[in-house]
């Protein structure tokens, strides 16, 4: 069964995401930064810290 | 270089009585998107109170602009009294405190809109509802705002 909507949104992942808590949410995220800077090693870190845009 | 530490960031500034809200990426992830994101960004109250809590949370941060790091600028009451975004570089990771969002939303503005949510070891935090987060990223209509409109709005739509 082909998972997206006709956008590109994959509901399964959110269906899993809404199945957390907000607490569990952000130790996702978590995990994914730390993951990200693991596997992308110290030179990116500079790059993707700074290169940060404007949010909100 | 630090890392995003968005909790303990988070636990800094509730033990410093700061008035904030949480938007953006991690509003998101928090509201269930599955999004991902490297900063976090913060509405926080410009009453005069509240800035003397934020520089206070700030220096045990120690927040410094990331626009130019060598130079080691702090934010002061100015800045923070100000709508205008200050993009900082903290101990615990990136931090952008933002005195309004989309088309000059305050603090006070988006308060109905953000209930408080808790994120375990009694820390509690105003998190921006899903409906507001989409409002604010139409009205910036930035690309990488717009980018994350759908799953925002599919996720509101799951979530209700």
């Amino acid at each position: 069964m082909f998972p997206y909507d006709s956008a590109g949104v994959d509901a399964t992942l959110i269906r899993w995401m809404l199945s957390m808590t907000p607490a569990e949410r952000l130790e996702i995220l978590q995990d994914f930064v730390d993951f990200v800077w693991e596997a992308r090693g110290k030179d990116a870190e500079e790059q993707v810290l700074f290169g940060l845009a404007d949010a909100g | 270089m630090p890392k995003s530490r968005f909790f303990s960031v988070l636990q800094t500034l509730a033990s410093h009585r700061v008035d904030f809200i949480v938007v953006g990426g991690v509003a998101a992830v928090l509201r269930g998107a599955p999004v991902s994101t490297f900063d976090l960004d913060l509405v926080h109250s410009t009453a005069p109170d509240n800035i003397g809590r934020l520089l206070a949370a700030l220096e045990e941060l120690d927040a410094c602009y990331r626009a130019q790091p060598a130079r080691r600028l702090r934010p002061n009451t100015t800045h923070l009294s100000s709508p205008g975004h200050q993009l900082l570089m903290t101990r615990l990771g990136p931090v952008d405190l933002l005195g309004t969002i989309g088309k000059g939303r305050s603090y006070q503005d988006l308060l109905p809109h953000a209930a408080e949510t808790e994120l375990g070891k009694g820390l509690r935090v105003r998190v921006l509802d899903l409906e507001t987060l989409i409002a604010v990223k139409e009205e910036v209509g930035g690309e990488k705002d717009i980018a994350m409109l759908p799953v925002l709005r599919r996720t509101l739509e799951e979530s209700r």
